[in-house]
């Protein structure tokens, strides 16, 4: 603080002998400059987060930005897309891409009992994925 | 599209690269649908592992599946290399099965890295497969054919030789012969290097691919050895493979190369071959070879620098045992050689039955200076066969009806005759000639036909152009005609003779009377001529 106040001393002296020169800018009138950059580089970087994590044809090594493109392709809604995640954890695929490629992961006989009342969803799930025939 | 089929080609467009390990884990699947699209997804996908993945799985996949992988050999050159450099057994046989499949000519490099390497069943399989495509790629050259994989046979060799002229550089650290033989035969009979290696014995690779050439039965090192020396000037080593070489299918490359007169370096190099095993009087090979093939033996030992006995010998032994052809051959390689047993071939040649060989000896019969062989020649004249006789009347080319009529003012009457009669007998145009200038314009040269017909003891042959004349418009023919025709018995002579009596020259009447005394008549001077077929009942 005393540090500070030596700093900013001659510069209070340069300002005050002007009559008309209005009241001074101080250091603690940049807070709102500072925050209002922050507020607008965390947009910024959300943006570009977004659309980077959107953008399929960035070269990456993802593979939950794979299943998303996946769920893109065929055109999947957030609860089939949450099911199929979870689908993928029970049959523990290294990778919950594996899901598209296994017809036979579908299949709810070997699945654990809670999952008995999903099968309906699931049999859907398949023929999108692999049976149905897209216009 | 089905669903399974946009999520295959997402897969294999996507530029993330966790799609490899997911088709990688899919490879396992039961599903024949799923594994069929994984393959073709990895394989258009640029990632070794995930191509290495599929080369595992190579002994499981169908043909169609196979074939799915081999399109996409561009972008698998890369994990083919590792499998065959480093991979396990498995990955090996796989690569090199695919290699061997596909004809993928941008592995050969690496297939000669390994077969350079110590020996074992690796470099054993590099070499025969590098030798094959080899052998592929000459074909594609020889046929002039774009290859399958749509790339100029003769850029894909360019790649290729550049790898084995390396290889041969480092001759004495592999040792491997095979890979000389597989550079010899796509380096061709032009290439610097190859000419280079035979032009010097002490260069590492000379023995092993002098060794090659004399051992080979390959047809395409039988090709380079036959095109080097019949059409370019061949190096000693290459003359002496040559003039060692009497296995089958190096006969039958060489004696099926054409003996062109006008190929001057053939001639060249076969001249300076001193001997030619193939070709000696050897009944054992002999007995191997076709008509055809033991006529070009003979031709091709005559055009040889071998010795004129073993060129009699040849030719003896043909001239006893061979077809036809090869005693044509025989008897026209005898030509240029001199001397008694050459003379006895030919006169045995006589007596051939054949007609074409007595034809090829009786061409050289005048030339060899035997005694009688002129009477023998004209006696041949009258062969009934037309190839003796055409041949029996070119050795006696000077007996022509234009060479005849040049020298017939200077030759007294035995000459005129003996020569006539020759003539008569040699120059088939005679006939014709002589009716040609019995119409000349000038009347010397009308009263010189006649004369030469009489010399020539023609006159019964040209009686009706005699008969002719005797309307000629100058008498001193007309007398000369009638006078003739004495020595002519036809019945139209006699008629022709009688209505001349009535000419307005006093001087053709008196010859026409003479002739007809000659010839027997019965007509006085004075008495009404009668036609015979008028006159008689």
């Amino acid at each position: 603080m005393t540090a500070l106040s030596w700093s900013t001393w001659p510069l209070a002296e340069i300002g005050d002998n002007f009559p008309d020169s209005g009241p001074r800018l101080n250091w603690s009138d940049l807070w709102a400059y500072g925050i209002a950059v922050i507020v607008g580089a965390v947009i910024t970087g959300i943006v570009m987060f977004v659309r980077r994590r959107n953008d399929m044809t960035a070269h990456c090594n993802n593979s939950w930005k794979l299943f998303r493109e996946l769920c893109l392709i065929h055109g999947l809604d957030h609860p089939s897309q949450r099911l199929l995640v979870a689908l993928a954890s029970v049959r523990q695929f290294e990778q919950p891409t594996q899901i598209f490629l296994t017809p036979e992961a579908f299949d709810a006989s070997d699945l654990p009992p809670e999952w008995q009342a999903r099968t309906g969803h699931l049999r859907r799930l398949k023929m999108v994925l692999f049976d149905q025939q897209s216009g | 599209m089905l669903p399974l089929q946009r999520t295959i080609d997402a897969l294999a467009k996507s530029h993330n690269e966790a799609a490899t390990p997911t088709l990688i884990a899919a490879l396992s699947t039961s599903s024949v649908d799923v594994f069929d699209g994984v393959v073709r997804a990895l394989c258009a996908r640029r990632s070794k592992v995930g191509h290495t993945a599929v080369l595992r799985y190579w002994d499981s996949l169908t043909p169609s599946q196979k074939l799915v992988v081999e399109k996409g050999r561009c972008r698998m050159g890369v994990a083919l290399r590792e499998a065959l450099l480093d991979g396990d057994d498995r990955l090996f046989a796989a690569a090199h099965e695919f290699v061997e499949a596909s004809g993928d000519y941008d592995l050969v490099p690496t297939l000669v890295m390994v077969a350079e390497r110590t020996c074992g069943e690796r470099a054993d399989a590099a070499v025969a497969l590098t030798l094959n495509l080899v052998d592929q790629l000459c074909r594609w050259l020889a046929a002039d054919r774009e290859p399958v994989m749509g790339r100029d046979p003769e850029t894909i060799r360019y790649c290729v030789l550049e790898s084995l002229e390396r290889s041969v550089e480092r001759y004495r650290q592999h040792r491997r012969a095979e890979l000389l033989e597989a550079f010899v035969v796509l380096a061709g009979p032009d290439s610097n290097t190859l000419r280079h290696v035979l032009d010097a014995p002490y260069h590492p690779c000379h023995q092993s691919i002098v060794q090659s050439l004399t051992a080979s039965v390959s047809p395409n090192i039988l090709r380079l050895l036959t095109t080097i020396y019949a059409y370019r000037d061949a190096s000693q080593a290459v003359r002496n493979v040559v003039a060692k070489r009497t296995d089958q299918p190096f006969i039958d490359a060489l004696l099926a190369t054409p003996l062109d007169s006008k190929n001057v370096l053939f001639h060249k190099n076969l001249a300076r071959t001193k001997s030619l095993a193939c070709c000696e009087a050897n009944p054992a090979i002999l007995a191997q070879l076709a008509d055809e093939q033991q006529a070009a033996a003979m031709r091709l030992l005559a055009a040889s620098g071998a010795g004129d006995d073993r060129k009699l010998s040849l030719a003896e032994l043909l001239m006893k045992h061979g077809p036809v052809e090869a005693r044509v051959a025989a008897c026209d390689a005898l030509r240029p050689i001199a001397g008694q047993r050459a003379n006895q071939v030919t006169l045995q040649a006589l007596q051939d039955p054949d007609g074409e060989v007595q034809a090829a000896a009786v061409r050289q019969l005048r030339e060899r200076r035997i005694p009688g062989a002129m009477n023998k020649l004209l006696e041949l004249v009258e062969s009934s066969n037309e190839a003796v006789s055409t041949a029996a009347r070119d050795a006696l080319w000077e007996f022509t009806f234009e060479n005849y009529t040049a020298r017939f003012d200077l030759l007294d009457d035995d000459a005129r005759r003996s020569m006539g009669a020759r003539v008569a007998l040699v120059d088939r145009t005679t006939l014709a000639r002589l009716r040609a200038e019995l119409g000349n314009p000038a009347r010397r040269l009308r009263l010189r036909a006649i004369e030469m017909i009489a010399a020539m003891c023609l006159l019964p042959q040209l009686a009706d152009a005699l008969i002719e004349r005797l309307q000629d418009e100058d008498h001193l023919v007309r007398v000369a005609a009638a006078d003739a025709l004495q020595h002519c018995t036809a019945d139209d002579v006699r008629n022709a003779l009688l209505a001349a009596i009535d000419d307005r020259s006093v001087a053709v009447q008196t010859a026409a009377r003479n002739s007809l005394r000659a010839l027997n008549g019965e007509t006085t001077p004075g008495a009404a001529p009668t036609l015979i077929g008028e006159g008689t009942p």
